[in-house]
């Protein structure tokens, strides 16, 4: 039976105000700031302020949510109109720890100290931390994801003795991304629902799932001309202009499906379809176009200035990028929507996609970028966490070689600036960039 | 280079069905037109939504984008392009579904290496007016209003691919091009044969892989002989375990 001591919901909703209120005084900071760019990205900022105000008032009033991750079915979640939260999300406190350098510090100590190995991703590591520390609530039910990398299936097991009496639905996954590992997730994704719906008092409501798998559709096929933009050279738009669509359209279970992000994503479509009209770009001396082949780092501010001020850079394409992944759910029947929903998630997601199966689809990703963006360099396969990556490095810059691309790999954390320090990446990525140059090879 | 050849027929088939129904269907022969317009133009070009004249393949609409590939000379007729549906001058202002379908023919085609991803990529290049993305699921085409004006129509817009297609791969023999615009209802078998002919790639990987000394999958099918079964049965033993505890947790299949 789960419990949740008061004291337990207080020290939660005492991080999620501290967060709240550095949200609102950033989100009040950017509303101020005059550049179109930086405007157009305040509804995603909004939205994000918007879901931290939601964990807070679900844990006030003890409303049922499951703890889960955007790769895990949201659609499904959405139709039972069931709040989920994710354990990388608000209770880290991004926002806090990116202004408050004493919280960030003591984050980082809490990470530390969980239990499980210090080499695997900080990321899941984080998560783990803000449950040990009890800063992140206790669900009425969790969804265990347990797949791409060993690592956050053992985390996971961390979850597990943490919440010792939290109902946890283990989700398995295929290795290949055919027809029978579609099926196969699918039917996880059918006990998946009734478990929450068991656990929860939450039903599944089947025309609610149609409504948001046709509204889905469509933005995956807006998220596609966005991208289509940023193959123009110079690219329209800046470094990881395209976060924003990831995190409204998969990770933020309120603007789901959601005309706002529709809207938000044509507004972004606007703005660059102008700009290439124009023959405008970001830079106005667009010289070296980067893949960045791995999720946005906690540090891609920083990164995206040093690239564009001492390289001219821009990073065209980043991990949760790459629109063309997604297959359109068919919403015709319950079956087809269920396979849909199972391939959207299991094979197309972001770091899902490349780090379950064959390398081959890393590689396909990598040379479909690179050719249809007209990359200069790829950076890869750096994060500490990701060490399926590493094991195919060799593969990638044979990869890279047949395109054209000059690969720059070297070891990084994408969570954790003290693994290595902003000013040693600024001086690997500026010397290599300067190198190629000088050589005429970019 | 045979294991596709029944795919390949079966579209042929499914042509001829679609033909007895009613549908058009249209037949280029070889150097039939030549591609309007000035070539050498910038690749990966993009064209614009205000631009835009006829879109094919939006993934709302749906699309099928395959290479199949034979060793089989009869099975393929060089230089034919054919088209079901209405032509781009027909489709002007409209946004359609799309299938695109490559059949190649020679004895040494690199199946293995990057050259389909990376012909592909390619394919309209030197085409002013015509973006094109291969995805996962398909392809996705904007065709200008410029390009139209020009004269573009699928007979030069397929001889053009399959130039592209050759020069990027000298070992290409033959080559022909479907494409349908006819709606998304005749799109549906065309997926179904390009699925088909996915499935047949990868057991034709995994023989390859077992006649190396590896094997990529496990078919469930027979344990008898396998090097692995005490493993498995290990493993069946402690999921059996796990299930008989009182469950405080839900599971998946695999714990």
């Amino acid at each position: 039976m789960r419990t949740v001591s008061s004291a337990e919901r207080a020290k939660s909703i005492e991080v999620l105000t501290q967060e709240i209120e550095t949200q609102e005084a950033f989100v009040e900071f950017v509303s101020g700031v005059e550049d179109p760019a930086v405007q157009l990205q305040v509804p995603n900022l909004k939205s994000m302020l918007a879901l931290t105000k939601k964990v807070r008032q679900v844990v006030k009033d003890d409303e049922p949510f499951v703890y889960s991750w955007f790769v895990l079915g949201p659609e499904i979640y959405h139709a039972m109109d069931l709040f989920w939260d994710s354990g990388p999300r608000a209770e880290f406190g991004t926002f806090l720890a990116l202004s408050v350098p004493e919280y960030l510090e003591q984050v980082l100590k809490d990470c530390d100290r969980v239990a499980v190995s210090s080499d695997i991703c900080t990321l899941h590591r984080l998560a783990l931390s803000a449950i040990e520390m009890k800063r992140s609530p206790k669900p009425w039910a969790a969804v265990a994801c347990i797949h791409p990398c060993d690592g956050v299936s053992q985390a996971q097991s961390a979850v597990e003795r943490a919440w010792p009496d939290v109902p946890m639905f283990w989700m398995d996954s295929p290795y290949y991304p055919d027809e029978r590992g579609v099926k196969f997730f699918a039917g996880q994704m059918r006990r998946m629902a009734k478990f929450l719906e068991e656990h929860t008092g939450k039903r599944l409501d089947l025309d609610k799932l149609r409504d948001v798998c046709n509204a889905t559709n469509e933005q995956y096929a807006l998220w596609g001309e966005f991208d289509a933009l940023k193959r123009n050279r110079p690219c329209p738009v800046g470094s990881w202009a395209g976060y924003g669509i990831w995190n409204m359209m998969q990770n933020n279970p309120l603007t789901f499906g959601q005309p706002i992000t529709t809207q938000y994503i044509k507004s972004l479509i606007t703005d660059a379809e102008e700009k290439v009209a124009a023959g405008k770009g970001h830079l106005e001396n667009e010289k070296v176009r980067v893949l960045f082949m791995d999720i946005a780092p906690v540090w891609f501010a920083e990164f995206a200035e040093m690239l564009e001020q001492e390289c001219n850079g821009v990073v065209v394409v980043e991990g949760q990028g790459g629109s063309y992944a997604y297959t359109p759910i068919d919403t015709s029947t319950e079956e087809s929507m269920f396979m849909g929903i199972a391939r959207r998630n299991c094979m197309e997601t972001p770091m899902i996609r490349t780090s379950r199966g064959p390398v081959d689809i890393i590689i396909n990703d990598m040379i479909r970028n690179v050719l249809d963006y007209k990359i200069d360099v790829v950076i890869a396969p750096g994060h500490m966490g990701h060490k399926d990556m590493q094991a195919s490095l060799k593969i990638i810059r044979d990869a890279c070689e047949t395109v054209g691309a000059k690969l720059l790999n070297f070891q990084y954390d994408l969570f954790d600036n003290r693994y290595m320090p902003m000013e040693e990446i600024r001086r690997i990525v500026t010397q290599f960039i300067d190198a190629m140059s000088e050589e005429k090879l970019i | 280079m045979e294991y596709l050849d029944s795919c390949i027929r079966e579209i042929e088939a499914y042509i001829w069905a679609l033909a007895s129904s009613g549908r058009q269907v249209r037949e280029w022969k070889p150097n039939a037109r030549s591609v309007p317009g000035p070539m050498n133009h910038e690749s990966n070009q993009l064209v614009l939504a205000r631009d835009t004249a006829v879109e094919l393949g939006r993934s709302n609409v749906g699309s099928c984008f395959g290479v199949l590939w034979t060793s089989s000379s009869e099975l393929v007729e060089d230089g034919r392009i054919r088209l079901v549906g209405p032509d781009l001058g027909e489709l002007i202002g409209q946004s359609v579904a799309f299938c695109q379908v490559l059949i190649l023919q020679g004895q040494d085609i690199p199946v293995t290496d990057n050259s389909f991803l990376i012909a592909s990529s390619s394919m309209t290049d030197g085409l002013p007016g015509v973006m094109s993305r291969i995805s996962r699921s398909g392809i996705w085409c904007r065709i200008s209003y410029a390009s139209i004006d020009l004269g573009l129509c699928f007979a030069a817009l397929g001889r053009k691919e399959l130039d592209n297609w050759r020069s990027r791969i000298p070992a290409i023999e033959r080559a022909e091009v479907l494409f349908l615009t006819s709606g998304a209802d005749d799109l549906v078998p065309l997926q179904g044969i390009s699925a088909l002919a996915e499935g047949v790639i990868r057991s034709q990987q995994i023989e390859k892989g077992r006649q190396r000394g590896y094997d990529l999958t496990c078919s469930l099918a027979s344990c008898a002989g396998c090097e692995h079964i005490s493993a498995c049965a290990a493993i069946t033993k402690s999921v059996e375990r796990e299930n008989m505890k009182p469950a405080k947790r839900e599971e998946g299949t695999g714990r």
